[in-house]
């Protein structure tokens, strides 16, 4: 596949809306990712040191923590890719439309 | 000569053929309905493959049904290709003999999906066209990159394959009362077909169909499940915990992820593996965008985690409905049984016996009807992403250096897909009577410490160069393989040695981080002209990939251009 080349790669970087949506993105990806990785490896460690806590049921019904907690995982997981493609569609599509219309060809 | 293929085909798959040979009970008798509803698929399948011969003409077409699946339609597909026959019927066993452990080893499977959505999906699709090495070796250099990328891809995709084959040999031995080397051959059969002659086109719709019929028949059985203990998850659990061997232990954490190395290393596996696995990268490049791409993720994100929350109360429903009842179960002379290891067939039948509970034989037929179909949508994608990694990485790119006729490329390609699916059918022949649970966990492993890490590094880092990436890619998958070639898995379950000198299940804690410190290393050691030429090749990389923008004018990589 042809590369872009020096001069028009120099002036993609340069351009403001290239920088607000690789900065904006960047943000949102990394906190995305890091808020679903501390949450499931968290859950494993929560696992394996507080095992017994899991096993109590949550105040007031029969369901217990742990299993609480897993299918609030499942629920969770279902939100933080919803906000990324909500907003990756509202913010993020019409900036790399205009990169496109002012810099593709 | 289709048309005989075809038919050849439904013979060879056919459960009449074997119908009469049962082997020492082994096998069970003969249920219509099941093979009314299975031969039902075998044919929708292949009316799929027919139609969609005649629009797979183009290399694009072949790889990627041209970029023109719609990302709906492409999110059910990826589902249909992520929930194997493991997932459905596998996970829903292991809740069935241990409860909520079962329902972590689906929490993992899904945590893998926002990774790949935050991640991989959109810079992927903007920097590749047809496969993941095209991302991995975008500015690096193109026979080692492709290479790596391609070992890489095959050790997954025949590892995966395998134990995918064994398991529907042994599964479709079971449902239908067919000889498991029929069974095996019949599967090989059907999915070679559909790749050579339907290509993509065919095995996308194949997927679709399956990932439909799977969730609606999985929301019909639990809501079913759910009915019977008036909609209350208060009475199910009680009534689950009540019966099942354990106890109340059953619905608290058990020894599954106990230990925290063994816990971490496969949660590692899990989730970065979803974001190396072949065959799920390829699927990106079906869509037209992006936008598409991302899009897509975001579906089958969704069909995941339904499934997800479907599963558990399949296995506990398994759990409430059968375990009273003695006719489910082996029982001995003495009157007693098991209630996890005596259930006929195994574990792994739980939901198949459910389904007759809850529905009788025409809900038992359509949910074995539906387990078979899940197994070929999962092995046909395994084999169309391994003949790809053979002929556009291997043939097209490092043999021919990018010559090579597109009339050529795909020829090739569907000799590798018949290649690849007569080794499985070998393979899982000779491994029949062995322990694979290695297979699967090894596949992941692989993608996980060799697949994701080179795509990863060269992809987000700048300084990656194409030493480093080959040093820590060939690092992480030799150090995979012989970790769990060390462990107890294999050391001691297939090679009979004492104890094992690796004493964890899963390599990825140890073979993963050794990855990426292998391509660190060697990258920023790398004092090479060409490394310095490939550390400045990323701005362009850097910008097509945020923006799709390219050189040369390809409509279909214009990101969101529309």
């Amino acid at each position: 596949m042809l590369q872009l080349t020096p001069e028009r790669t120099a002036r993609i970087l340069a351009d403001p809306s290239f920088k607000e949506l690789v900065s904006a993105r960047a943000k949102l990806r990394w906190t995305l990712s890091a808020i679903t990785l501390v949450m499931f490896f968290g859950f494993i460690l929560l696992i394996s040191t507080a095992r017994g806590a899991l096993g109590a049921t949550i105040a007031g019904s029969a369901i217990p923590v742990g299993l609480g907690l897993a299918f609030a995982m499942i629920v969770v997981v279902i939100v933080l890719t919803g906000i990324y493609v909500l907003q990756s569609n509202s913010r993020f599509d019409p900036l790399t439309r205009a990169l496109n219309r002012e810099f593709g060809r | 000569m289709i048309a005989r293929l075809l038919l050849a085909a439904l013979v060879a798959a056919s459960p009449t053929l074997a119908m009469a040979q049962t082997t020492a009970g082994r096998e069970r008798a003969t249920d219509w309905i099941a093979v009314g509803m299975f031969m039902l698929i075998v044919f929708v399948t292949l009316i799929i493959t027919y139609r969609s011969a005649g629009s797979t003409k183009s290399k694009a077409d072949f790889y990627t049904a041209g970029h023109a699946i719609t990302p709906l339609q492409n999110g059910l597909a990826i589902a249909g290709d992520f929930l194997s026959a493991a997932a459905f019927l596998g996970i829903s066993a292991l809740v069935y003999a241990n409860g909520f452990d079962g329902l972590l080893y689906a929490i993992g499977f899904l945590t893998g999906w926002p990774i790949v959505l935050f991640m991989m999906s959109e810079r992927m699709r903007n920097l590749g066209s047809f496969t993941f090495s095209d991302a991995a070796a975008f500015r690096l250099e193109r026979t080692p990159i492709r290479l790596v990328a391609a070992t890489g891809s095959l050790v997954v995709v025949l590892f995966y394959l395998i134990a995918q084959m064994i398991g529907a040999g042994q599964v479709i031995q079971l449902l239908f009362g067919v000889q498991y080397l029929v069974a095996v051959i019949g599967i090989g059969a059907l999915m070679i077909l559909y790749v050579t002659v339907g290509g993509m086109q065919a095995t996308t719709w194949v997927q679709i169909t399956k990932a439909a019929l799977l969730l609606s028949g999985g929301t019909f059985m639990a809501l079913a499940v759910l009915w019977h203990f008036d909609f209350s998850f208060a009475q199910l659990f009680a009534a689950a915990s009540k019966i099942h061997p354990k106890g109340a232990a059953i619905l608290a954490p058990g020894g599954l992820f106990a230990e925290p190395v063994s816990a971490i290393s496969l949660g590692l596996a899990l989730v970065f593996g979803t974001a190396g696995l072949p065959h799920i990268l390829m699927r990106f490049f079906t869509v037209k965008d992006a936008a598409g791409a991302r899009k897509s993720v975001f579906y089958a994100t969704v069909c995941v985690a339904y499934f997800c929350l479907v599963i558990p109360m399949l296995g506990f429903g398994a759990v409430a409905v059968l375990m009273p009842d003695a006719s489910y179960f082996n029982v001995g002379a003495s009157g007693q049984f098991n209630r996890i290891t005596d259930l006929i067939g195994g574990p792994n039948m739980a939901s198949i016996h459910l389904a007759n509970a809850v529905g009788g034989p025409i809900l038992f037929g359509f949910m074995a009807a539906v387990a078979f179909a899940t197994i070929l949508a999962v092995v046909a994608g395994l084999t169309l992403a391994g003949a790809s990694a053979v002929s556009h990485d291997i043939y097209g790119q490092v043999i021919a250096r990018g010559q090579a006729s597109e009339t050529r490329e795909v020829w090739v390609s569907k000799i590798a897909a018949l290649a690849i699916g007569i080794v499985a059918v070998l393979l899982a022949y000779a491994f029949e009577r062995q322990n694979v649970a290695f297979m699967a966990g090894l596949a992941l492993s692989v993608a996980a410490s060799c697949n994701f890490p080179v795509l990863a590094m060269a992809i987000f880092w700048r300084g990656t160069t194409t030493r480093g990436a080959v040093v820590g890619g060939l690092a992480g998958l030799v150090a995979s393989v012989s970790l769990v070639v060390l462990s107890k898995t294999v050391w001691v379950a297939l090679f009979h040695f004492a104890t094992a000198p690796f004493p964890y299940d899963n390599p990825a804690l140890f073979s993963m981080p050794l990855a990426f410190l292998g391509i660190w290393v060697f990258s920023v050691t790398d004092r090479s002209a060409r490394a310095v030429r490939e550390r400045k090749a990323f701005d362009a990389q850097f910008v097509q990939s945020e923006t799709g923008i390219t050189e040369a004018k390809q409509p279909g990589l214009a990101a969101a251009a529309s």
